[in-house]
C-alpha cells in the first residue's frame, strides 16, 4: 500500500512513544511530589473492616476544627482553611478567608476513596499494612498523617506517624 | 484429529492403512495449532499477571525510584528485543505477539506503579485511556493473534466502562449528582464504542496485510454488539429504560446501522453481507424494544422475549446465508432456551396451577426436541 509507512519506522515510533510518554509521566510526576510544605494532619482508622483493601490503608480526616465546632463535617467541604505553621496544624475552618496558611482542596478527577477532604488512601507494602492497620484501631494511639500540601491545594500523602493519645 | 478414531476405521475395513496413513499426515500438516496458541496466551498471561503482583507487592527494601528504574529498563529491553528480532518474530506469531502482550501488560502496570511510589490517584479511566493512545499504535500495527486483539479490546471497553461509572451520571459525587452535560448524548457515543471497533476493523481487514487479525478484532465487536443487545432485551423488562434516554437508543442504533454499512461496503461476500443484514435487524431490535416496552405495560414478557427470538434468528438465518455451522447451532439453541424461558414466565400468571407447570415442562421437552433436529439437519456443513 502507499499509504503506509515504512513499517521498520512506524515499529520504532510504536516502540518509542511509549518509552517517551513514560518518561515524561514519571518526570512530571517526580517533580509535582516535591512542591509544597509538609504538614502533619490527625487521622483515624476509616472502618476496621475496611482498612486493608489489596496493599493500601484507608483513613478518615480527624480535621481539628476552630471554635470546637464539628470537624466531621469538615470532611464534606469543597476547600479547607488551614491556620497554623507547617507542619503542624492549629486549627482548620470550612470558610476560605484571607488568614490562611494553606488551602487544601478536594480533587474531583480522583478514584473515590480520595475525591474528598474526608478519606484518603496510603499505599504501602502489605506486612506495613497490616501493622498500621493495627495501630489506627488502637484508641490509645493517635494517627498523623504526614502530608505534602502543594499552593494549588492538592494533598499527597507520605507517611503514617503515630502519638500516644493524651489520656481524656 | 485423532489417531484412535482413524485405527477404528481401519480395523472396520473403510479405509486402508495406506489412506489412514496419509489422513494422518494430511491433518499434522494442517491441523491448527489451537491449543499451542491456548498455552502461549496463557503463558504471556500468567506471566503479565505476575509482573502486575510483583508491582503490587510493593516491597519496602527496594526505594522507589530504584524500582520505578528497573520497571522502566524492562520496557526498554523489551523494546529493544522487539527492534532487534524480526526475523524470529516473521518466523513465529506466537512468540512475537507474545512480545508485544508482555510490553503493553508492562506499560499498563507502569501508571499504577508510579501511583503507588508517589501516593497519587487517578479513575481507572485515565491510565487505561493514556494506555491505549500510546500502545494502540505497536499492537494494531503489528498485532497478530487474539492476545494483542483481546487485550487491545477488552482495554477499550474498560475504558469506556470505568469512564461511564464515574461520569455517566448513574452515581453521586461528594453528595452531589454528576450528570454528564448532555446525558443522551453520552450514552449513546460511549456505548457505541463496539460499533465503531466492527466498522474500523472491517475496513482494515479488507486491506491489511494482517486480515486475521482484523477478523478477530471484527468477530469480538460483533460478539459485544449481540451481547448487549440481549441483555437489554432480557433485562429492560423488568428495568424499564428511562424515556429521557430514548435518544440514545437512536444513537446506538445508527451506530450499528453505520457499522453494517461499513461492513458490507469492505467486504462484498456472503460472510460480509451476512454480518451486514445481522446488524441491520440488531439496530431494529434494539430501538424496538426500548420503544415498545415504553407504550405496552402488561406485555413486557412477550415484548422482551419476541425481540431477543428476532435478533437471534436474524443470526441463525444469516449464519445460514454466510454457512457458519457453529454460529447456527448456537443461535438456535439461543432461541430455544429463550422459548422455554418464556413459557415459565406465561406459567407464572397462573402460579399454583399445576397445569401450567405441565405444560410449560412439555414445552421445554418439545422445544429442546425441535431444536436440535433444526441445528442438525439444517446446520452448514463444516468448512475449513
Amino acid at each position: 500500500m502507499s499509504w503506509m509507512i515504512p513499517p521498520r519506522r512506524a515499529l520504532a515510533a510504536s516502540l518509542l512513544l511509549p518509552l517517551a510518554l513514560f518518561a515524561g509521566t514519571w518526570a512530571t510526576t517526580h517533580r509535582k511530589a516535591q512542591q509544597g510544605d509538609i504538614w502533619l494532619i490527625p487521622v483515624q482508622g476509616y472502618d476496621p473492616r475496611d482498612l486493608l483493601r489489596g496493599h493500601f490503608v484507608q483513613y478518615r480526616y480527624d480535621w481539628p476544627a476552630a471554635g470546637g465546632a464539628d470537624g466531621e463535617s469538615l470532611g464534606y467541604a469543597p476547600a479547607l482553611c488551614i491556620i497554623g505553621r507547617a507542619p503542624h496544624i492549629a486549627a482548620v475552618r470550612s470558610d476560605v478567608m484571607d488568614h490562611c496558611t494553606i488551602v487544601a482542596k478536594a480533587t474531583m478527577g480522583a478514584r473515590r476513596e480520595v475525591q474528598g477532604l474526608d478519606t484518603g488512601i496510603l499505599y504501602v507494602s502489605q506486612p506495613r499494612a497490616i501493622a498500621l492497620s493495627k495501630q489506627l484501631a488502637d484508641p490509645t494511639l493517635q494517627g498523623l498523617l504526614l502530608v505534602r500540601i502543594r499552593p494549588d491545594g492538592v494533598i499527597r500523602p507520605i507517611d503514617l506517624q503515630f502519638r500516644r493519645r493524651a489520656r481524656p | 484429529m485423532s489417531d484412535r478414531k482413524l485405527k477404528a476405521w481401519q480395523q472396520a475395513g473403510l479405509i486402508d492403512a495406506e489412506t489412514a496413513a496419509r489422513i494422518a499426515g494430511w491433518e499434522a500438516a494442517h491441523s491448527r495449532p489451537l491449543g499451542i496458541w491456548a498455552l502461549v496466551g496463557l503463558g504471556a498471561l500468567a506471566i503479565g499477571l505476575g509482573l502486575v503482583s510483583l508491582v503490587a507487592t510493593n516491597w519496602d527494601a527496594i526505594p522507589g525510584a530504584v524500582r520505578l528504574g528497573i520497571h522502566f529498563a524492562l520496557m526498554a529491553g523489551l523494546a529493544l528485543l522487539i527492534w532487534i528480532a524480526p526475523k524470529q518474530s516473521d518466523a513465529n506469531d506466537r512468540f512475537h505477539d507474545g512480545l508485544l502482550f508482555i510490553a503493553a501488560v508492562l506499560g499498563l502496570t507502569f501508571f499504577g506503579h508510579i501511583g503507588q511510589v508517589y501516593q497519587t490517584s487517578s479513575p481507572l479511566w485515565q491510565p487505561l485511556l493514556a494506555w491505549l493512545v500510546i500502545f494502540s499504535p505497536l499492537l494494531l500495527l503489528f498485532g497478530r493473534g487474539w492476545p494483542v486483539a483481546g487485550l487491545w479490546y477488552v482495554a477499550l471497553l474498560g475504558t469506556g466502562w470505568y469512564h461511564a461509572e464515574d461520569y455517566g451520571g448513574r452515581w453521586t459525587l461528594l453528595g452531589q449528582h454528576v450528570q454528564p452535560a448532555y446525558p443522551v448524548l453520552y450514552w449513546g457515543l460511549i456505548a457505541s464504542l463496539p460499533m465503531v471497533v466492527a466498522a474500523m476493523a472491517a475496513a482494515m481487514r479488507a486491506r491489511s496485510a494482517r486480515p486475521d487479525f482484523w477478523r478477530l478484532l471484527e468477530q469480538l465487536a460483533i460478539a459485544t454488539i449481540l451481547a448487549g443487545v440481549s441483555i437489554v432485551a432480557i433485562i429492560s423488562v423488568w428495568d424499564r429504560p428511562d424515556s429521557a434516554y430514548l435518544g440514545s437508543f437512536a444513537i446506538q442504533s445508527l451506530f450499528m446501522l453505520g457499522a453494517a454499512v461499513a461492513i458490507w461496503a469492505a467486504r462484498r461476500t456472503r460472510s460480509g453481507q451476512a454480518t451486514a443484514a445481522i446488524l441491520c435487524v440488531a439496530a431494529v431490535v434494539h430501538l424496538g424494544v426500548a420503544l415498545l416496552v415504553q407504550a405496552g405495560g402488561r406485555e413486557g414478557a412477550w415484548i422482551g422475549a419476541l425481540s431477543f427470538i428476532a435478533l437471534w434468528s436474524a443470526v441463525a438465518y444469516g449464519s445460514l446465508f454466510a454457512r457458519w455451522r457453529r454460529m447456527f447451532q448456537g443461535a438456535v439453541g439461543l432461541i430455544a432456551v429463550r422459548i422455554i424461558i418464556l413459557s415459565f414466565e406465561l406459567g407464572d400468571d397462573l402460579l399454583g396451577s399445576g397445569i401450567s407447570l405441565i405444560l410449560s415442562g412439555l414445552v421445554a421437552i418439545g422445544v429442546a426436541w425441535v431444536a436440535v433436529r433444526v441445528s442438525r439437519r439444517y446446520a452448514p456443513e463444516k468448512t475449513g
